[in-house]
């Protein structure tokens, strides 16, 4: 017999309001339906009624993690409606910012998916990595989120050499973590267990549906604006594009932790690349009336914007596709047929965009105090308390 | 590929049907002849493994104006195909969701902010509008005023 279980709009486990009614017999999911909405802000309608220079500011805010991706999109749209001009510095420093978003959204959802199935250490492990790009991002411009550095026609600040220095070093830590990341998640049975011919995507139906970035990848579809409509510096860095096979949602974690790596190995080029001189900005001062697209590889895929002009100082029309309207609706090739257990890591598995900017509070270790021996004191005490057997070295500790 | 290859393509099948044209470097955009528009989809999309990357919608002056924007990746062109609606009581036009699976999210989205109506379509639900909102209150209509809105 069916029965139905709705899920949301507001859950524990989700992080954005959305509803899901799942219709399940016994284990078996046989039908999801969803509603979403409940973030709807109107921002291409607000849109409407800002300046050029002002739309930046407000569509960096319709997504947390991706606040690099949409502004850039706006700009590579007004400027194929304004045939405009990028200065080469500015060129790289935008793809500069790209990458390093693009670095810590993956870790995010890698982080995200490792909670999704019960595995923690995977979570605790991937946000303490993506932590040190925050505050690499936090050096560059100034913010761990919302960057504020796009601007149509080039970008708002420079980064100082100095600064394009430090991030060597924390880039090559980076890339070993990352490095370990991958393959302990590949060698993990638990993980290949879980995520193994789960979900599974194939290539038509990714065709039919849209589906976009790691999402397309994963069922073996190379599609990636950064190598189909380069905009940025992409064609000149060396990189490739991460595909696989087997569209199941082990094959969308081992797309995006590869791309993580290619996306650091583009960062040190681009530093090494970077000219130290040069303009950021090229000023534009009119825009024509016109059509302008502007497509964007975002870490979940093509992020889609479009501004109709009509020669004044403001788009009389502007409209945002995120990649998860895309790729969310694929949740009813994959889902289908698959157990309840199974259903939460599909429908996370496109990486559906997840807003968390909040500022988390900074504890740094002084020289007389140690965290970890802390809490293993703190451990020790409550263990006193309960009465508990303590082990050898919480004794020592506890005296 | 470049767009004005794709152009002369799509001409030899479809001659002055195909209506007016605009290229730019990778984009093309085509105003067709209503009579073509489901073969002129078909061709791009079909044949030609088009990406259906959403549907825009404008609201002009006298008519709404529907954007269709494929992206063909592999020629690494973005074709838009341009189609008016009729602004009546009822504006309304065919569904492309049943071929193209795609699209059934983005016409239920400018059903609901726009009003049209998307014959055939295999979902006449909601997805996005807030419940505070009457099913004819359309919001991102040019005449729709964010101020008129009460409470929530």
């Amino acid at each position: 017999m069916a029965t139905t279980i709705p899920i949301g709009p507001y859950h524990p486990l989700q992080e954005e309001p959305e509803h899901y009614l799942l219709t399940v017999d016994g284990e078996e999911v046989l039908d999801v339906d969803v509603q979403i909405g409940y973030n709807h802000r109107g921002i291409e309608k607000l849109s409407e009624k800002k300046t050029y220079n002002q739309v930046p500011f407000l569509v960096e805010r319709v997504c947390g993690i991706c606040s690099h991706s949409h502004p850039y999109a706006y700009c590579l749209a007004v400027e194929d409606c304004g045939d405009l001009e990028v200065p080469e510095k500015a060129k790289y420093l935008r793809t500069l910012i790209g990458e390093l978003e693009r670095i810590h959204s993956h870790l995010l959802w890698a982080g995200l998916a490792g909670h999704f199935i019960g595995y923690d250490t995977v979570f605790m492990w991937a946000w303490k990595y993506r932590e040190e790009v925050l505050d690499l991002l936090e050096l560059l411009t100034g913010n761990r989120n919302a960057y504020a550095m796009m601007k149509p026609g080039g970008v708002q600040r420079d980064i100082p050499r100095e600064h394009l220095e430090e991030a060597r070093p924390i880039l090559d830590t980076l890339k070993e973590k990352s490095e370990m990341l991958y393959n302990a998640v590949l060698d993990d049975p638990v993980m290949k267990a879980r995520l193994e011919g789960i979900g599974v995507l194939d290539e038509e139906d990714a065709r039919a549906f849209g589906a976009l970035g790691p999402t397309s990848r994963a069922s073996g579809i190379p599609n990636d604006i950064r190598s189909d409509f380069p905009y940025g510096v992409y064609e000149d860095l060396d990189w490739k594009v991460i595909t696989r096979d087997a569209g199941d949602v082990l094959a969308r974690v081992e797309v995006r932790l590869l791309e993580t790596l290619e996306s650091i190995k583009m960062c040190e080029q681009i530093i090494n690349r970077i000219p130290d001189e040069g303009s950021i900005d090229s000023e534009p001062k009119k825009i024509p009336p016109g059509d302008g697209i502007g497509s964007y590889e975002a870490p979940r895929g093509e992020c889609f914007h479009y501004i109709k002009s009509d020669g004044t100082n403001r788009p009389v029309r502007h409209k945002i596709r995120a990649p998860t309207f895309m790729n969310f609706p694929t949740y009813r090739s994959t889902c289908i047929g698959e157990t309840v257990a199974d259903a939460s890591i599909i429908l996370a598995s496109v990486d559906p965009c997840y807003c968390c900017t909040e500022r988390a509070i900074s504890l740094k270790e002084k020289d007389d105090v140690n965290l970890l021996e802390l809490s293993q004191k703190r451990t020790a005490e409550i263990k006193e308390e309960l009465g508990l057997e303590l082990s050898p070295l919480e004794e020592v500790l506890d005296e | 590929m470049k767009p004005s290859t794709f152009k002369e393509e799509l001409t030899g099948r479809f001659g002055w049907k195909l209506g007016e044209t605009e290229e730019k470097e990778t984009r093309l955009y085509i105003t067709p002849k209503p009579e073509i528009f489901e073969d002129l989809v078909e061709v791009i999309y079909e044949e030609n493994g088009g990406r259906l990357a959403t549907i825009s919608c404008l609201d002009e002056e006298e008519i709404f104006r529907l954007l269709y924007h494929f992206a063909l990746d592999e020629h690494e062109i973005m074709v838009t195909v341009k189609l008016p609606v009729e602004k009546d009581d009822n504006p309304s036009t065919n569904s492309i969701a049943r071929k193209i699976p795609g699209a059934e999210w983005i016409e239920r989205e400018i059903r609901e902010m726009f009003g049209i109506d998307f014959e055939d379509h295999p979902a006449k639900k909601r997805l996005l509008k807030a419940e505070s909102l009457e099913d004819d209150d359309y919001p991102f209509r040019k005449d729709f005023e964010v101020e008129d809105l009460e409470g929530d």
